[in-house]
C-alpha cells in the first residue's frame, strides 16, 4: 500500500483534473443523477441492475490480464483514449458496487490512469491546449498535405460540417445508446497555423459504424468511418474532448476556418469536399439514426436495457478479445436483469448532490 | 428563424416564464410547439421554438428546424445540448416543466446563454 501511496501522489494531479471533469459535468448538468442527462433513460435508470455485475467482470478480466500482459500492451489494444477513460469511469463510479477493497480499487484505477497517460502523452484534458494524441509532426503533416476547404470562399460548407457532425453524434448515440459510447473519437485541439495567425485543430473520428454485432437486425450502416478535421478560431473554447463534447460561449460555425471530410462508405473511400458529397452524406446518416433510433425506442422496456447491457459490454471488448472471450453480457447477468426488471422499480426522484458528497463518493482517494 | 442582435436589452422589459440551464448560447425568438413523441413531428415548422420533455437521435430532423430548443431534461451532455451546440441553436435544457408551462403559439425570446426563456409581447 505505502508504494501505492506514493504512486498517488505523483498522481494527484491527473486525479484532481479527473475529478475536476466530473464535477463539471455533474454541477454543470443540473442534477448528478438526472437520469434524462443521458440517452437513454435506461443507461441510468437501471443501471444498478448490471453496474456491479459489469465492474465485477471487467475487473477479474482486467487482473487476469495483468498477470501476463504488461499495461503499455493493454493502453495500446485499447487504441482509442476513450475506450480506456470509460473503463476509468466504470472503476470509479462501480467499484463500491462491486465489493472490491479500497487499496484494490486505488490500484486498478491508478494503472488505468498510467495507461491513459501513456496513451496520450500529458495531460488528460485539453486545459493546457497540448496534445493528446497526435504529436506535433503527425499535426503538421495533417495540416500541409490536406485539401482544406475554406469557409471564407465557401460560407456554406461550415453550416454543412456542422450539420454533419450533429448527424454523426445522433449516429453514434443511437448504435451505442448513450453518450459515453465507444465508436468516436474527438481529439484536439491543436495549435496550428492558419493563413499565419494561430488557430486550432479539433479531430473527429468516427468508426466502427457499421459493427454488425450491434446494429439492429436489417439496418446496417452504409459508411465503416467519418472523420472529419476542422479549423476553428483560437477564442473558441475546448475543454471537454475526452468525453467528445465541449463547453463555449461561440458559435462554431461562425469560428470555422477551414475543413475536410474523408467517409469510408461500403470499402470506398470518398472527400467530402463537395456540396452534393456533403449533403448527401448528412441525408444518410440523419436517416439512418432515425432508423436505428426508432427501433430502439419501439423495443420493450425490458429489451432495450437488454441491448443497453450488452452496449455496456461491448466497452471492453479489448480486455475480452486479449483474453479470447465473447465480449456479450454473460446469460447468467441478461436473465437475472429479464426477470428482475418486472419488480425493479427505478427511483425517479432526483437527489441534489452537494460537493462534498460528490467528492465522497467518486474521489478515490476518500474511503467510504 | 429570427435571430437578436447581441445589444438587445430585452431583460428590462420581457417577463421570465421560465429558467433551466443554458446548455448553448445565443439568443433567438419564435413561436412555440410543443411535441412530446415522434408521433406529433408532423406539427413541427422552420423557424419555431421547439418545446420538448428531451430528445433523441430520432428528433434530429425535427431539430433542424428549430429557431430554438427548450427541454424539461438533460444536462449539459445530453443530446439537445450537443446537437444544439453542433447547430449554433440556442438551447434551455433542465426546466422540469417548459412542457406544461409554454403553450403551443406564445411568442417567446430564448436565452441560450443565460438558460431563461422570456415572453414577447
Amino acid at each position: 500500500m505505502e508504494s501505492g501511496v506514493k504512486f498517488m501522489k505523483k498522481n494527484n494531479l491527473l486525479i484532481d483534473k479527473t475529478m475536476k471533469a466530473f464535477e463539471r459535468v455533474a454541477f454543470m448538468g443540473g442534477d448528478f443523477s438526472d437520469p434524462f442527462a443521458w440517452w437513454p433513460l435506461n443507461f441510468i435508470l437501471y443501471m444498478p441492475l448490471y453496474m456491479p455485475q459489469f465492474t465485477r467482470d471487467l475487473c477479474s478480466d482486467y487482473r487476469l490480464l495483468r498477470k501476463s500482459t504488461p499495461i503499455e500492451k493493454i493502453a495500446q489494444e485499447h487504441q482509442y483514449p476513450t475506450a480506456l477513460w470509460l473503463d476509468l469511469v466504470s472503476f470509479l463510479s462501480g467499484s463500491k458496487m462491486a465489493g472490491l477493497k479500497k487499496e484494490e480499487g486505488i490500484k486498478i484505477i491508478l494503472e488505468f490512469l498510467k495507461m491513459l497517460e501513456n496513451l496520450m502523452v500529458g495531460n488528460i484534458f485539453c486545459e493546457d491546449n497540448r496534445n493528446i494524441v497526435w504529436d506535433e509532426i503527425e499535426v503538421k503533416r495533417i495540416i500541409n498535405r490536406t485539401s482544406w476547404v475554406e469557409t471564407k470562399l465557401k460560407p456554406d460548407f461550415a453550416k454543412l460540417f456542422a450539420r454533419l457532425h450533429s448527424g454523426l453524434i445522433s449516429l453514434d448515440e443511437a448504435i451505442f445508446w448513450n453518450t459515453n459510447c465507444a465508436t468516436r473519437e474527438v481529439h484536439g485541439p491543436y495549435k496550428v497555423k492558419w493563413e499565419n495567425t494561430p488557430c486550432q485543430l479539433i479531430v473527429r473520428e468516427y468508426y466502427n459504424l457499421n459493427e454488425p454485432k450491434l446494429l439492429p437486425p436489417n439496418l446496417s450502416s452504409p459508411f465503416k468511418s467519418v472523420s472529419t478535421l476542422t479549423i476553428y478560431d483560437p477564442r473558441v473554447r475546448f475543454d471537454f474532448p475526452i468525453l467528445n463534447d465541449y463547453t463555449h460561449d461561440l458559435p462554431l460555425v461562425e469560428n470555422t476556418k477551414a475543413v475536410f471530410g474523408v467517409a469510408i462508405r461500403h470499402n470506398k473511400i470518398e472527400l467530402l469536399n463537395t456540396k452534393g458529397a456533403l449533403k448527401e452524406t448528412c441525408e444518410l446518416i440523419e436517416k439512418k439514426s432515425l432508423e436505428i433510433g426508432s427501433w430502439a425506442e419501439s423495443l420493450t422496456k425490458k429489451e432495450q436495457v437488454v441491448e443497453t447491457v450488452n452496449r455496456y459490454y461491448y466497452r471492453v471488448k479489448p480486455i475480452r478479445d486479449l483474453l479470447g472471450k465473447d465480449w456479450q453480457a454473460p446469460k447468467p447477468l441478461v436473465q437475472s436483469i429479464r426477470k428482475k426488471i418486472s419488480s425493479f422499480k427505478p427511483v425517479q426522484e432526483k437527489k441534489r448532490m452537494t460537493k462534498k458528497q460528490f467528492y465522497q463518493i467518486y474521489d478515490p482517494r476518500i474511503g467510504p | 428563424m429570427e435571430r437578436l442582435p447581441c445589444r438587445f436589452n430585452y431583460n428590462m422589459r420581457k417577463k421570465l416564464l421560465i429558467k433551466g440551464t443554458g446548455a448553448s448560447p445565443g439568443k433567438a425568438e419564435g413561436q412555440i410547439v410543443i411535441i412530446k413523441s415522434p408521433a406529433e413531428f408532423s406539427k413541427m415548422k422552420a423557424g419555431q421554438i421547439l418545446v420538448a420533455p428531451i430528445t433523441s437521435p430520432t428528433w434530429l430532423l425535427v431539430m433542424q428546424k428549430a429557431a430554438a430548443i427548450v427541454t424539461d431534461y438533460g444536462g449539459i451532455l445530453s443530446h439537445p445540448a450537443i446537437v444544439c451546440r453542433e447547430f449554433g441553436i440556442p438551447a434551455v435544457v433542465n426546466t422540469r416543466k417548459a412542457t406544461k408551462v409554454l403553450k403551443n403559439g406564445m411568442k417567446v425570446v430564448v436565452d441560450g446563454k443565460r438558460g431563461k426563456v422570456y415572453e414577447k409581447k
